[in-house]
């Protein structure tokens, strides 16, 4: 289930919550003397648990924002497996031979004159570097 | 009469290579390698944790079992955010090897073709030396004319999704982490405010200056945090920038202009990233 809150409501209840436990430990130090330690350590507990939901939803946001991370990946993982591929297929060796093979039959063609020939072997050349 | 032949062929040769245009395609190759390497960067991502874990000495608290699924939550944050820089680093790493000019050594290749031609009595009409050069040449060419057909298409189509995916880490780098980072600070100042008015208290005015002095400390360690998660924002930002850019100009890539202006972000990226180590 998706969570109801974005990424940005999420980050500003975050900022909220600190807020408070930032109010609650200035409230603390302004009357450490006139607290009993009781009450200090009351204070205290609140303090930190303000700043835990605080980073709570500092994680929720990031989760969120994850998600959208994530969905976008999706489409560089796949031009990333494009360039792979590009670059497997200019380094294979097999693939080399068979364009050094086909360079001989177009230098062939190039020395007999013919354009028929020329352009045939010239698309021959392209068709294995493109396959 | 065979070095009429000779030149013609050759002269062929060399009018196809001029007009494909044997391309260069080191801009992009050295924008991708610098933007892959500063990418990875994982400084942000250990801090986002250990952000909490310097934090659980301040609270009494700190081993609670809440505080425990924080934690356990922030590092499952951690591993995400570290395994979706990785996708970005192997695009970009992917456009790097597709852009290498060493991509492919054609020696052995050129050895059998060489060997094809002569086996087929090429060497009547065109010398086996300069036909090895010029095939070695044409084989670049094509294979030149290939990686770049491929990078026109390959880097637009995935620049939307670029941009977004950097848009989502930046917006965790600045204020995700910037919020964990400000709320160590506030903790941090809180307690030494409540030790400065204990020793008050107590009258224990060496303690306060001890307080004083650690709590700067503290400060300016958390401030140098907070100063590398905008370094890291503007490496992003100007990853974004080139590759925007490039996908713009994604038909001028090999020229010397756009050669110029990829070379101008590699340098800035790669010395925003030297600050970041």
């Amino acid at each position: 289930m998706s969570d109801p809150l974005t990424a940005e409501q999420a980050l500003k209840i975050a900022g909220v919550f600190k807020t408070s436990a930032l109010a609650v430990g200035r409230f603390t130090i302004a009357h450490w003397q006139e607290l009993s330690p009781a009450e200090r350590k009351e204070l205290n507990h609140n303090e930190w648990n303000l700043f835990h939901a605080s980073e709570d939803f500092i994680n929720r946001a990031s989760e969120i924002e994850l998600d959208g991370l994530e969905k976008s990946l999706k489409s560089i993982v796949s031009a990333a497996e494009k360039a792979n591929r590009a670059v497997k297929n200019v380094t294979s060796v097999k693939k080399a031979v068979s364009i050094a093979a086909s360079l001989v039959a177009l230098a062939d063609a190039m020395m007999s004159k013919s354009p028929g020939a020329t352009a045939r072997g010239l698309k021959r050349v392209y068709d294995e570097l493109k396959a | 009469m065979k070095t009429n032949r000779e030149t013609g062929a050759l002269g062929f040769v060399l009018s196809l290579i001029l007009l494909s245009g044997c391309v260069n395609l080191t801009g992009v190759r050295e924008f991708a390698r610098v933007s892959a390497e500063s990418t990875g960067f994982q400084g942000i991502s250990q801090d986002f944790v250990a952000t909490l874990e310097r934090r659980k000495v301040l609270e009494s608290n700190g081993t609670a079992p809440d505080y425990e699924s924080l934690l356990r939550k922030r590092r499952e944050i951690k591993e995400r955010l570290d395994a979706s820089q990785q996708l970005l680093v192997d695009y970009l790493s992917a456009l790097e090897a597709l852009a290498a000019n060493d991509l492919v050594i054609y020696n052995d290749e050129l050895d059998a073709a060489e060997k094809s031609a002569a086996a087929a009595n090429l060497s009547n009409a065109l010398d086996l030396r300069k036909y090895r050069a010029a095939a070695g040449l044409m084989a670049r060419c094509f294979t030149d004319i290939y990686r770049q057909r491929k990078l026109k298409n390959i880097i637009p189509a995935a620049n939307g999704a670029v941009q977004e995916s950097i848009e989502h880490l930046k917006t965790i780098v600045k204020e995700d982490y910037g919020l964990s980072i400000q709320n160590e600070l506030d903790e941090i100042e809180l307690y030494f405010g409540k030790i400065t008015a204990s020793a008050q208290e107590r009258q224990t005015e060496g303690l306060t200056m001890l307080a004083v002095l650690a709590l700067k400390d503290k400060r300016d360690d958390l401030k140098q945090k907070s100063a590398t998660s905008r370094a890291y924002e503007r490496v992003l930002n100007k990853i974004s920038e080139g590759h925007a850019d490039l996908t713009r100009n994604i038909t001028k890539i090999t020229t010397k202009e756009m050669r110029r202006q990829l070379a101008s972000y590699a340098r800035e990226i790669k010395s925003l990233y030297q600050a970041l180590k």
